[in-house]
């Protein structure tokens, strides 16, 4: 009852390209799918898109997600005044023994 | 994706089997169509909104039998004084966020990113709240 296709896969899928304004737009995923035997969970964001204009030239513009980016730089602030707050502490604790 | 969402959550699940079929849909979440919305017609621009989505599930199931002891056991079929029983359960959840708009207009395709502001300002005051905790902490200790 155990199913073989367990674990982390990570996944970059390109999706069906549309004609927009006359250009064809193709989106492009990044999906990271962990299967254990009795679930799964998916987290899939959007990666890029691809822009192909009538003269044959392409263009990918990445899609960056802001929110998740300033999360992750007000977390390492916090982390870094947490590691700079204790060391400058033990350095005084050593000075005054 | 709430479409989706009805769709996993909504359904009995009746034996592992359909249970199996479940968890493949949840992974079709991982394609691309699941995170671009369709394209929509605004004055001459068309927007196409990209959102992160994230989904979970599991299920389970147990059972088991056994009989009271020192009970004589006088019709197998039907033994007096013993019981059999099963059960299972699961669950889920998920959640979307919009990522960005991507603007298709004459002039050319930009991307628009979306700020979530609630996001980032409960991540600035958690921040700011372990920093005072953290100044506090050394500053009781510098002192004793």
């Amino acid at each position: 009852m155990f199913r073989a296709n367990t674990g982390l896969q990570r996944q970059r899928a390109l999706g069906t390209p549309r004609r927009v304004e006359g250009l064809t737009v193709t989106p492009e995923s990044q999906a990271l799918v962990f299967r254990w035997p009795r679930g799964a969970w998916v987290w899939n964001r959007p990666a890029a898109i691809r822009v192909e204009r009538d003269d044959g030239t392409t263009e990918r513009l990445p899609i960056v997600d802001v929110t998740r980016i300033s999360q992750w730089v007000l977390g390492g602030l916090a982390a870094l005044f947490a590691v700079v707050s204790l060391g400058l502490t033990v350095r005084n604790l050593k000075e005054r023994s | 994706m709430s479409e989706r969402d009805s769709e996993f959550f909504g359904t009995a699940v009746e034996n592992w089997d359909q249970g199996l079929d479940l968890m493949e849909r949840l992974v079709s979440v991982a394609d691309p169509s699941a995170v671009f919305a369709e394209p929509v017609q605004v004055g001459d621009r068309t927007i196409i909104t990209a959102s992160e989505a994230s989904i979970g599930l599991g299920f389970g199931y147990g059972f088991g039998g056994g009989g009271a002891p020192g009970t004589e056991v006088e019709n197998e079929e039907h033994p007096e004084g013993s019981g059999y029983g099963g059960g299972g359960g699961g669950g889920g959840g998920g959640s979307a966020r919009p990522v960005a708009a991507i603007i298709v207009e004459p002039q050319g395709v930009r991307v628009e990113p979306i700020v979530d502001v609630t996001k980032l300002g409960l991540a600035f005051l958690t921040a700011l709240a372990s920093m005072f905790v953290m100044a506090g902490k050394i500053r009781k200790a510098t002192k004793g």
